[in-house]
């Protein structure tokens, strides 16, 4: 673990270069503090109800389209043969992407001891299961007849067949669940010293009692602990080439056809990074209000955002050169087909989505190159809402371009969404968010055990850098990170 | 189906069951009253039905020689008709693939000498991807 | 045979049970707990097994060809027709418009019953009544003494009818009835008739070297279009020899982009050009080749070239067939040309001509019977299978002069414009319900037999005339048959058992009764064309859907026009650079206004069209007949005035006109994406030259596997189909099942596949329409079938797309097989263009990218081959589609096949079309083309029972079957007894996409071109 930086004296405008990786946490005191801050945050709100009843309405409104489109055919969405995928299979590979963040920050960061995880693994890890919920439903909603969808379920069955295990449609299947599984065991193991402290602190004995039964009698031992950290290890290990092979597997639904633009070696890496990317932007679209709004800007540190925009920006130059490797192994292949597809994306029929793509995956990340914009919390907020835009695209530019300019130019076409797509689209946030939004008043948004692992020995009665920020100024003490430049 | 060469009402004394009327098949007569043309068809309950999915020929399963009762069942001991076989396509498949043994079906149709002598009779198979059936 | 027997149980309660029809097959899952009756026939019909067909022979009335037909009934109702093989016309052939008959059979606005006028309005009534009214009204006019007042007006029908009509009108004294075919060339046939002294004789297309036709669209419905379709094509199957085809017009029509020359002339030029070219043939002629090309605007030296080509290649065949007001004139040229060049007797023979074309009344006739009902001397007016309101223009006063009768009888099955303003209905049989005759070549009868009991509550026209005739004194003596069958069986030659045997072939020995035919001399002069305006306006027929008679079949109205490719839709064809100079894009709306009157419909920017010139199809535009026809397009008669050609047809194209944008824009209905291959090979082309010289054409031959030019079986020797292949295949495989080689079953030994003549196809659309009819395709671009707009709507009409052809516009059309329609140059708008047709359905890859990627095995490989689609294991999941090259799966996007819903295709009595061994397919499922499995499982069933094996060519598909042009060829490949298997060996055959290492079982043979000299194409 790094130290605290080198106190600096700030020369004019010269902004000091903070080391981003310092996890301390100086605007906190005491474990009591840690506790009392963050189970503090579980207090129902006003707001909070609000946004809950606009999250229900929405996926109510989703929900309802969903029986509205079983009953009267998918001819009510915007498919156009040859586009016969469309905003579902779409939303499906964007959630199942924003799932990824979540796994990649709680387990191959702690894999790595990447310390600025500690303080947005949970928020991470709650949506990663909450998205790959929302991803879960999208195969259903988009099938012909959804009422057959356990045919992809290989069980034995007076049929006597069973799924095409050759079909990425089944690996899909299996992928998912899988990820599902894990990644919700991780994020409930990694709950419970949390939910002991919960237990503790509750005066409802109902909720004391649940609490109780959920941190399955945590007793906050040494050995406990040791077992404690044996397991999270191990789930960690386990879900760490889960974060690998699922959105692999996702890829392949692509590059498995041999349609013009899917048809690619490159894909499952490509789709890993962009996986990454954007779940790293929903991470920032989430944590940001959180800690604003829940006043942990002590806790979640402006370091710690700098660090999550470093490894935006990693990943979104990694995307960056998938898409720059797509268009010259186009040219390259000298394939006709191939070609055109490429060609027609970004400057035919479909610049506008291609370029939305590449503007907000490729160009715009590229700011994070500054510190000054890394340290601003405004600025990450509005990228991490360009990067769920751009990603969102990106499906959308894979998809319908290849779609609708295939092999055949007889059957070339267009696409429009219709409100229903647009509707179940809706529902899906309202859905996504319904959830997160349960879970944050319920459950503590960040790991309150293993924040209490970097905040400075209690028995330390003069702390060094009471008086002084991560960038060496004297102040009093606040809540407010300093160093924060809003 | 032929099955039966006469029908009547009046039912004759056998096994020391007094001679009496059957209703039923009273009932059945009454379709048949007058000259041909006042006969009313009779509306018979389906009991074996396949969904219209399913393409069926009777005559290729009967031309294998698949007796009657092997699909059927005993109809002539059923009071009242049932459907004896779940007529399900593990059903179908598996008599597909592993074939009809004429001595099972003979001996279903209660003819237990010819079965005895179609004993050793080579299961008839037949095929059993999905467009047999299905198109 | 004769018609199925009465039943006591109804027809249809007894269907409801045996038929596996629509609702029943859409109930996805097991109904075995529904409790069902059974209800038998009482006493079993003869010829009638419950779930096998019966064939019975007769005559197709969709135009004067009369082409003859077997209809395959099922269970009491007709499911499909095929063309009949020993008929001297269409041998076996049959068009799209045949195939669609069925649709008006069963068509759901047919009236149900006779109709009579009761306070303003047409109400259902009895036929006591009718008749009573109709009795009423005769009776009426003898006592005013004007029974030359009555008057019939009947659609020209080939054969007896015509005569008999006659006879029943003058028996009662009235005077001889008026036949009108709207179609019908009247000028051609008067030409012929007077040069050849035959109305239409034969025209032999194989003998010919030389074809020009000026503008005579004898692939598109001028004359017996299945007839020339079968010669043309046989033509074009000499390859090498193949006769070069020059097209002469201002309008490249279906026949015009299968010549291998355009020449554009100006509308009106045609007889300059004629009159030229029979110049220099020396066959007299007035003008010169130099006057012929300032007229028509035709380079002259190229005009010049054609001249020589004709003078020098011998033996030629020039057909006249235009339909400006000097048609006549043009046509007898044409005619003179032949015979000056020698053509008579060798390519055109007027011995062996079609008889049944004669005898169609002019459009004077028309509009002198027009001017009586004005003048109101036509006290009754009895209209038959005809509908002059819609057919004729509105300066001719047909509907103001049919306010003026008293008493308006139509026979009309339909509700159509003309019936509509009519005050009593006695709804006359479809023509497979009634008896008849036809004459289709002299000396051969064609005869017409019901196929089945009516449908509604409808009498044969025929027979309710003869109930007519003899319930009146004056005329029953001369009327003693009771039914018109006694009338047709006395008139045969050789008596009443000799009719009953040939009625089973539907042809036999005789000639049909003759019309007095009127022998007037052609006028010598013509009307120029009249109007002012910068463009010419060119009217034509349409197709699929002729003069209007088939707007209200929803098969053809979904038929995309072979030349433009839209449905459902009226549009107005204009050349890119006219469009480019007023600023049009395809789809603005255009207004046409000539002096008669305007037309505003979207503009489709067409290649084939002179620059000044517009062109408009008929058949659209209905204001009644029905839900399909009504309020779809527009009817472009109504920009012409009342002007004939010598022989008294309706000028189609008569008028200049001036063209404005009218501002607003109405998408296309088309199911063209883009018209230009972008070099990929998929419609490919040789000439003469290279085919003689042996090369490959275009593209050289890839030299791998799979290549049709190397020893080939289609999909046994890929990769994927591996175990298909059997012993061929990958030994270390232990267990193969059906797909071993040596499997009982001896599936895997069969590759059931096709080849398709691309040399021969002209792009007609017959197959489509066949297909649609064999498998229970539903039709998709009527108004109400279109998507919701909006959440909350009414079931009714608000809120949904109700666009005609909404679900086309959104590219969902169903059709398993269609036909890509490609451009080779031009892209300069020059005239130098070639057309490439493609029939496209699935192929059948040996090594199917749809099949790995579905997760349910909905769709896999048969062992025989066959990449089966699967309909009750689908769940929609649409991979397949995504993955095939060909995009020729289609999914069902509504209910299609369910009653209860708004889009339901098939709306009673549609349904009793419904094939029963096809299953209809269900919401949310994927389907395409399945090699017609029925058919192949059924030959496989008849050779069981008949313990042999399958025969080569024992059976074909439908496509094939119906193909006029024998382009189609379907069979095992693995056999080479089979026809395919010889076919795949061509030296022209190649896959599409070959490249993707797809073995599509569906092999192309290239087109031969036959470019002028020093052309390329």
């Amino acid at each position: 673990m790094a130290t605290v930086a080198e106190p600096v004296r700030p020369t004019g405008a010269a902004r000091p270069n903070v080391a981003s990786a310092n996890i301390q946490l100086p605007g906190v005191e005491s474990y009591e503090q840690v506790d009392r801050d963050i189970s503090g945050t579980l207090q129902p709100t006003a707001g909070w109800f609000a946004l809950l009843g606009i999250a229900v309405a929405f996926f109510l409104w989703g929900a309802g389209t969903w029986v509205y489109q079983i009953y009267w055919g998918l001819g009510n969405a915007g498919y156009n043969p040859p586009v016969m995928w469309g905003v579902y299979i779409i939303s499906f590979v964007f959630w199942v992407g924003i799932g990824h963040a979540g796994t990649l920050i709680s387990a191959i960061l702690y894999l790595f001891r990447a310390g600025f995880r500690t303080t947005i693994y949970r928020c991470a890890e709650a949506m990663t299961v909450f998205a790959v919920m929302t991803a879960g439903l999208f195969p259903i909603i988009h099938i012909g007849r959804p009422w057959k969808f356990f045919w992809l379920v290989p069980y034995p069955n007076w049929r006597l067949i069973w799924p095409n295990f050759k079909s990425p449609l089944v690996w899909d299947v299996f992928a998912i669940s899988t990820y599902l599984t894990v990644s919700a065991t991780f994020l409930y193991v990694g709950l419970i010293p949390d939910l002991a402290v919960l237990r503790d602190r509750a005066t409802n004995p109902v909720k004391k009692r649940l609490l109780a039964v959920m941190s399955l009698g945590w007793r906050n031992s040494e050995p406990e602990w040791r077992h404690f950290a044996r397991m999270y290890l191990f789930l960690a290990a386990l879900s760490t080439p889960l974060v690998l092979s699922v959105h692999s597997v996702v890829s392949f639904d692509f590059a498995m056809a041999v349609t013009p633009g899917w048809h690619a070696t490159i894909f499952p890496p490509y789709f890993v990074a962009g996986a990454i990317f954007s779940g790293i932007g929903m991470v920032f679209t989430i944590i940001i209000p959180i800690r604003k709004y829940f006043r942990l800007q002590h806790i979640v540190t402006i370091n710690h955002l700098d660090a999550a925009a470093k490894l935006a920006l990693f990943t979104s130059l990694v995307v960056g050169c998938a898409y720059l490797i797509e268009f010259w192994v186009a040219w390259y292949s000298a394939n006709e087909f191939e070609q055109a597809y490429f060609w027609n994306r970004v400057f035919g029929q479909w610049w506008w989505a291609a370029w939305i793509m590449l503007s907000c995956n490729m160009i715009f990340p590229l700011s994070l190159f500054s510190q000054r914009l890394r340290r601003n919390p405004s600025w990450l907020f509005i990228i991490s809402i360009l990067i769920n835009i751009g990603m969102w695209f990106e499906r959308f530019v894979i998809i319908v371009p290849s779609l609708s300019h295939e092999f055949e130019p007889w059957q070339w076409s267009g696409y429009i969404p219709s409100w229903v797509d647009i509707s179940i689209l809706a529902g899906s946030f309202g859905w996504f968010f319904m959830w997160f939004l349960l879970f944050i008043k319920n459950l503590p948004v960040i790991a309150i055990a293993e924040v209490k692992e970097i905040v400075p020995p209690r028995l330390r009665t003069h702390r060094a850098t009471a008086d002084i920020d991560v960038t060496g100024h004297h102040v009093d003490f606040s809540p407010e990170t300093p160093g924060e430049h809003d | 189906m032929g099955c039966h060469a006469i029908v009547q009402g009046r039912r004759a004394p056998i096994q020391g069951i007094a001679d009496r009327d059957t209703a039923a098949i009273n009932q059945l007569l009454s379709y048949a009253k007058g000259t041909p043309d006042q006969w009313k068809p009779i509306p018979w309950v389906r009991i074996h039905k396949l969904p219209e999915y399913v393409h069926f020929p009777h005559f290729r399963h009967v031309n294998a020689g698949v007796t009657c009762q092997t699909c059927h069942g005993p109809i002539p001991e059923m009071q009242r008709v049932y459907q004896y076989a779940s007529l399900n396509m593990g059903w179908c498949v598996n008599c597909h693939v592993k074939g009809y043994k004429l001595a099972d079906g003979l001996l279903a149709a209660g003819d237990t000498a010819a079965a005895r002598a179609a004993a050793n009779v080579e299961p008839k198979k037949a095929r059993y991807d999905c467009a047999v059936c299905h198109y | 045979m004769s018609q199925p027997p009465k039943t006591v149980v109804k027809r249809r309660e007894f269907l409801k049970v045996l038929g596996t029809t629509g609702a029943a097959a859409t109930a996805v899952g097991c109904s075995m707990e529904r409790v069902e009756q059974l209800i038998p026939y009482v006493v079993s019909p003869d010829h009638t097994v419950p779930g096998v067909s019966t064939d019975y022979a007769t005559v197709c009335r969709e135009c004067s060809a009369a082409c003859g037909v077997i209809a395959e009934v099922r269970d009491g109702r007709a499911i499909k027709l095929e063309g009949n093989v020993d008929h001297p016309v269409n041998h076996g052939a049959l068009c799209a418009r045949g195939q669609a008959a069925l649709q008006g059979l069963y068509n759901p606005d047919r009236y149900r019953g006779p109709m009579m006028r009761k306070d303003n309005r047409l109400q259902p009534a009895t036929w006591d009544e009718v008749l009573a009214r109709v009795r009423q009204g005769i009776d009426e006019a003898r006592a005013a003494n004007a029974a030359s007042g009555v008057r019939f007006l009947s659609h020209h029908e080939n054969g007896s009818f015509g005569a008999f009509v006659d006879q029943w009108m003058s028996a009662g004294g009235f005077g001889a009835h008026l036949a009108f075919d709207p179609e019908a060339d009247l000028a051609a046939r008067a030409a012929n008739q007077a040069e050849y002294g035959s109305a239409w004789p034969a025209l032999d297309f194989t003998a010919a070297r030389l074809i020009v036709s000026i503008g005579a669209d004898f692939l598109d419905g001028w004359g017996a279009s299945v007839a020339h379709q079968l010669s043309f094509a046989d033509a074009r199957a000499k390859l090498g020899d193949a006769p070069r085809f020059v097209f002469i017009g201002a309008r490249r029509s279906l026949t015009g982009l299968n010549a291998d020359e355009w020449l554009a002339c100006r509308p009106g030029s045609e007889l300059a050009i004629a009159n030229a070219l029979l110049g220099a043939v020396g066959g007299g002629g007035n003008t010169t080749i130099a006057q012929a090309a300032t007229a028509s605007g035709v380079p002259e030296a190229l005009l010049q070239r054609v001249a020589d080509e004709l003078r020098s290649t011998k033996p030629s065949l020039v057909l006249g067939g235009v339909s400006t007001p000097d048609a006549h004139l043009v046509a007898q040229a044409a005619a003179r040309i032949n015979k000056a060049a020698g053509n008579v007797g060798v390519t055109v023979k007027p011995d062996e001509g079609l008889a049944g074309l004669g005898g169609a009344a002019g459009a004077p006739a028309l509009a002198d019977l027009a001017t009586a009902m004005n003048a109101g001397t036509v006290r009754v007016l009895f209209l038959r299978g005809t509908n002059p309101v819609h057919d004729l223009p509105k300066a001719m006063q047909f509907a103001e002069g049919l306010a003026k009768v008293p008493l308006k009888v139509s026979f009309s099955s339909y509700p159509d414009e003309t019936s509509e303003l009519c005050d009593v209905v006695l709804p006359d049989n479809h023509a497979l319900e009634s008896w008849g005759d036809s004459e289709p070549v002299r000396g051969t009868l064609g005869l017409q037999q019901p196929v089945m009991d009516p449908v509604f509550n409808t009498r044969a026209t025929a027979d309710v005339m003869l109930a007519m005739a003899r319930a009146d004194n004056a005329m029953s003596s001369r009327f003693p048959w009771a039914t018109y069958r006694d009338f047709i069986a006395s008139r045969y030659p050789s008596g009443r058992a000799a009719f009953a045997q040939a009625l089973a072939k539907g042809l036999g020995q005789g000639t049909a009764l003759a019309r007095a035919a009127s022998a007037a001399a052609l006028p010598t002069t013509a009307q120029a064309i009249a109007g002012d305006g910068e463009f010419f306006l060119v009217v034509h027929p349409s197709p699929a859907l002729g003069a209007g008679a088939g707007a209200n079949k929803p098969w053809l109205q979904e038929l995309p026009d072979p030349v433009s490719k839209i449905a459902w839709q009226s549009w107005i064809e204009i050349h890119p650079s006219t469009a480019a100079r007023l600023g049009v894009q395809a789809g603005d709306n255009l207004t046409v206004t000539t002096a008669a009157g305007s037309l505003t419909a979207p503009a489709y920017v067409y290649l084939g069209i002179q620059p000044d010139t517009v062109a408009v199809a008929l058949g659209q535009g209905h204001t009644a007949y029905g839900r399909y026809a009504q309020g779809i397009g527009v009817n472009a008669v109504d920009a012409l005035g009342a002007s004939f050609d010598g022989a008294g047809r309706l000028a189609w194209t008569q008028a200049k006109a001036r063209v404005a944008k009218a501002g607003d824009r109405t998408r296309l209905v088309t199911v063209e994406g883009s018209a230009r291959q972008h070099g990929r090979g998929i419609a490919r082309a040789i000439t003469a030259a290279q085919f003689a010289a042996g090369e490959m054409g275009e593209e050289e031959p890839h030299a791998f596997i799979g290549d049709a030019s190397h020893e080939f079986l289609p999909g046994l020797r890929s990769p994927v189909a591996n175990d298909a292949q059997g012993a061929l295949g990958d030994t270390t495989s232990k267990s193969k099942g059906m797909y071993a080689q040596d499997h009982w079953s001896g599936m895997a030994n069969r590759r059931w596949a096709m080849t398709i003549d691309l040399a021969r196809c002209t792009g007609c659309s017959a197959c489509v329409t066949a297909c649609y009819a064999e498998n229970n395709i539903p039709t998709v671009g009527a108004r109400w079938q279109g998507r919701s707009l909006r959440p909350f709507h009414s079931a009714d009409g608000a809120g949904w797309d109700n666009a005609p052809g909404a679900n086309i516009l959104k590219g969902r059309e169903m059709a398993w097989m269609r036909i890509e329609r490609y451009f080779e140059g031009g892209e300069d708008g020059s005239a130098d263009f070639e057309t490439r047709f493609l029939p496209m359905l699935c192929q059948h890859c040996g090594n199917a990218p749809c099949e790995s990627v579905c997760p349910v095995f909905a769709t896999y490989h048969a062992p025989d081959g066959l990449n089966v689609q699967v309909y009750n294991r689908c769940v929609g999941t649409r991979y397949c589609s995504n993955a095939c090259p060909y995009k020729v799966r289609y999914f069902n996007w509504h209910g299609y096949g369910e009653v209860e819903r708004r889009q339901y295709a098939f709306p009673e009595p549609l349904n009793l079309q419904l094939n029963p061994d096809v299953t209809v397919r269900g919401k949310g499922v994927m389907e395409k083309c399945s090699f017609c499995v029925q058919r192949i499982r059924d030959a496989e069933h008849r050779a069981k029972a008949e313990n042999r094996d399958v025969q080569p060519d024992e059976f074909t598909t439908a496509c094939a079957q119906a193909c006029p042009s024998r382009a189609i060829t379907f069979g095992d490949a693995a056999h080479e007894e089979w026809a395919v298997a010889k076919q795949v060996e061509d030296r022209r055959a190649y896959h599409v996409f070959e490249e993707l290492n797809t073995y599509t079982a569906v092999v192309y043979l290239k087109k031969v071109n036959h470019p002028a000299a020093g052309g390329t194409r």
